[in-house]
């Protein structure tokens, strides 16, 4: 399995962090760019008409003032300059006569640092100050000069950017909402999708697929997945195939059908764990067919086949389910006797495969073929302690056999008189005959020849 | 309450005296308004003098001045302002009433109580040139004045009777 980088946990964003952010930044671009737009364009119109506004005052003041500049009435003048002044907020007022002299002026108590920012921003936004002439009987007497209020100015800077952080605030609540909302709606596909993913690695269950997503990527992604699935469950079931296949021809052998040597021996070494684990005994046969070569030579490769595939059909058929059956090679057989009880039984087993190989054997052609067999037995824990062991013992007593005269069985040299018994070759029964029904067969003595 | 103040022009109280005048004129709509402002002066003015200079204009109209020989110059009616020196309260009656039903604006130079004949009253001293109103003999007149010199007369501190 491959390691892809991967970044540390707590600095990979979560989808929702990203949709949060996403969603944030464009209501907050969103709220700054209008909100600037408004105060800039608001400022703007307040500017001008608070100009206007100033105007105003400053016309009405130099004509409430007209007659006291007229009269030269300082007093009158301050104190109409005082009433309109107070009134309109403005921050200083100046009257000035014809020759720029100073008749009158008035300023409000100085205020805190508030009223100091006002001015600032009045300063700063207004063209300060607006000048009005004073005029009486078409001559000009002098100039009211005004400075405005910035209190307006301000309030409306104030109230736009608490607006503007209101909204700003409201929106980004309205992002984290949304985005949730998205969240939910992405990640339960995903969270779906992952599942199944997870199911797949852990159980191999390759029979799972992704539901259907209504977000169409996610869809898209689920049915590629899905395709995925199909081709590791078909790649799967054919590994499979093959992987069992392989096992049969690696442990059976592919002319008779039966396991081959590994095989066995693989089985004769679990039998003995087992039988030494509970106290059990084995017994196996080492099984050799007479005169096999004489045949094959006599009668042709093909012929030896289906003598050995008739010797296999026959064992197995005289053997238990729980009994192993297996081909050496060439004409040698094993037999694992799994539900043995005594020697006698064993022998009992080992009379009847002699026994039965005595009926004779149709071959194509009409060929009718009885061949005996020789049979080594060893039992565990009699004849040996391991697989090979027994192994040896067997062919020991097989060749013993076949010494001794063809067909029968023994147990390997040295345990004989423990074996009890043996039955002589005797007669016909452990005869090989070769019989041509058809008529065309050979003349040739074959008894006399073996292995 | 002072009127006037150190300007550069009107020094004197001749000129002061002068300034307001013509001041209190420029603040009067006549019922026909005259294409040139005929100027009478009654009595022994002491500061009339700078009234009687050339150049002097009311509305953007010529001001000529004249000196009435008494009350019973026949010119008195002709008079849009006529600007009177110390008179006696019989003089002032008589002048109110033969003014009666023609729109003269009347200044008094020496009416310290301005309650007859004089619609203004001057009050000339050490100091600044200032001025009362009788509003009653401003109604009465067949003139009218803009409030905002009423204003400023009626602010006077001098008690109005």
């Amino acid at each position: 399995m491959t390691n892809r980088p991967r970044a540390p946990a707590g600095h990979a964003p979560t989808l929702q962090q990203l949709l949060y952010r996403a969603h944030a930044s464009v209501a907050a671009i969103a709220v700054v760019m209008v909100g600037t737009l408004m105060l800039l364009g608001g400022m703007i119109a307040l500017r001008v008409y608070a100009g206007e506004n100033l105007h105003l005052v400053a016309r009405s003041i130099s004509y409430t003032v007209e007659a006291a500049v007229v009269f030269r009435d300082q007093a009158a003048a301050t104190e109409a300059i005082a009433q309109i002044a107070e009134t309109e907020g403005l921050t200083r007022v100046e009257l000035r006569d014809a020759g720029d002299q100073m008749l009158a002026s008035w300023q409000p108590p100085r205020g805190g640092m508030v009223a100091a920012i006002e001015r600032r921003i009045a300063a700063v936004t207004l063209s300060l100050p607006v000048s009005q002439p004073v005029r009486h009987d078409g001559a000009r007497l002098g100039e009211v000069r005004v400075w405005g209020p910035g209190a307006i100015l301000m309030s409306f800077l104030i109230s736009s950017v608490v607006g503007a952080l209101g909204c700003l605030a409201l929106s980004m609540l309205i992002a984290l909402r949304v985005s949730g909302r998205m969240v939910n709606r992405i990640l339960v596909p995903l969270r779906s999708l992952t599942r199944v993913t997870h199911e797949v690695r852990l159980q191999r269950d390759f029979g799972r697929r992704a539901e259907y997503s209504p977000i169409v990527e996610i869809d898209d992604l689920g049915s590629d997945f899905n395709a995925l699935l199909d081709e590791l469950q078909s790649w799967q079931a054919l590994i499979e195939r093959e992987n069992a296949s392989l096992m049969h021809q690696a442990t059976h052998d592919a002319l008779t059908g039966l396991p081959n040597r590994a095989f066995f021996e693989a089985q004769l070494e679990r039998a003995i764990v087992q039988a030494r684990a509970k106290g059990g005994s084995v017994a196996m046969f080492f099984l050799d067919g007479d005169k096999f070569k004489v045949i094959n030579d006599t009668l042709g490769h093909a012929a030896g086949d289906a003598l050995l595939v008739s010797i296999a059909a026959r064992l197995r058929g005289q053997l238990h389910a729980g009994d192993v059956v297996a081909r050496l090679g060439g004409d040698e057989f094993a037999v694992l006797i799994a539900t043995c009880q005594t020697a006698g039984d064993v022998e009992a087993i080992a009379d009847a495969i002699v026994a039965g190989q005595l009926t004779p054997m149709m071959l194509g052609d009409g060929i009718e073929v009885t061949m005996t067999v020789s049979i080594g037995i060893a039992l565990f824990p009699a004849h040996a302690q391991d697989a090979q062991g027994l192994l040896r013992a067997a062919d020991l007593a097989m060749y013993e056999v076949k010494r001794a005269g063809r067909g029968g069985w023994r147990h390997p040299p040295g345990h004989q008189q423990t074996a009890g018994s043996i039955p002589a070759p005797q007669g016909p029964r452990h005869r090989i005959e070769l019989i041509n029904h058809s008529g065309r067969g050979t003349d040739q003595d074959i008894g006399k020849d073996s292995r | 309450m002072p009127a006037g103040g150190q300007t550069p022009a009107p020094q004197t109280t001749e000129s002061l005296v002068t300034h307001m005048v013509l001041g209190i004129a420029s603040f009067t709509r006549w019922p026909i308004p005259p294409s040139v402002y005929r100027l009478c002066l009654l009595g022994e003015s002491r500061w009339s003098s700078g009234l009687l200079g050339p150049l002097l204009e009311v509305h953007q109209r010529p001001v000529v001045a004249s000196r009435l020989a008494g009350l019973d110059d026949p010119g008195l009616t002709q008079c849009d302002i006529i600007y009177s020196g110390p008179l006696t309260e019989d003089q002032l009656r008589t002048l109110s009433d033969r003014l009666a039903g023609h729109a003269v604006l009347t200044i008094s130079e020496s009416n310290p109580q301005c309650r007859i004949g004089s619609m203004f009253c001057l009050t000339v001293g050490e100091g600044p040139v200032a001025f009362a109103v009788n509003l009653d003999n401003v109604a009465r007149g067949g003139i009218r004045v803009s409030p905002s010199v009423l204003q400023l007369g009626r602010s006077q501190p001098k008690p109005q009777p």
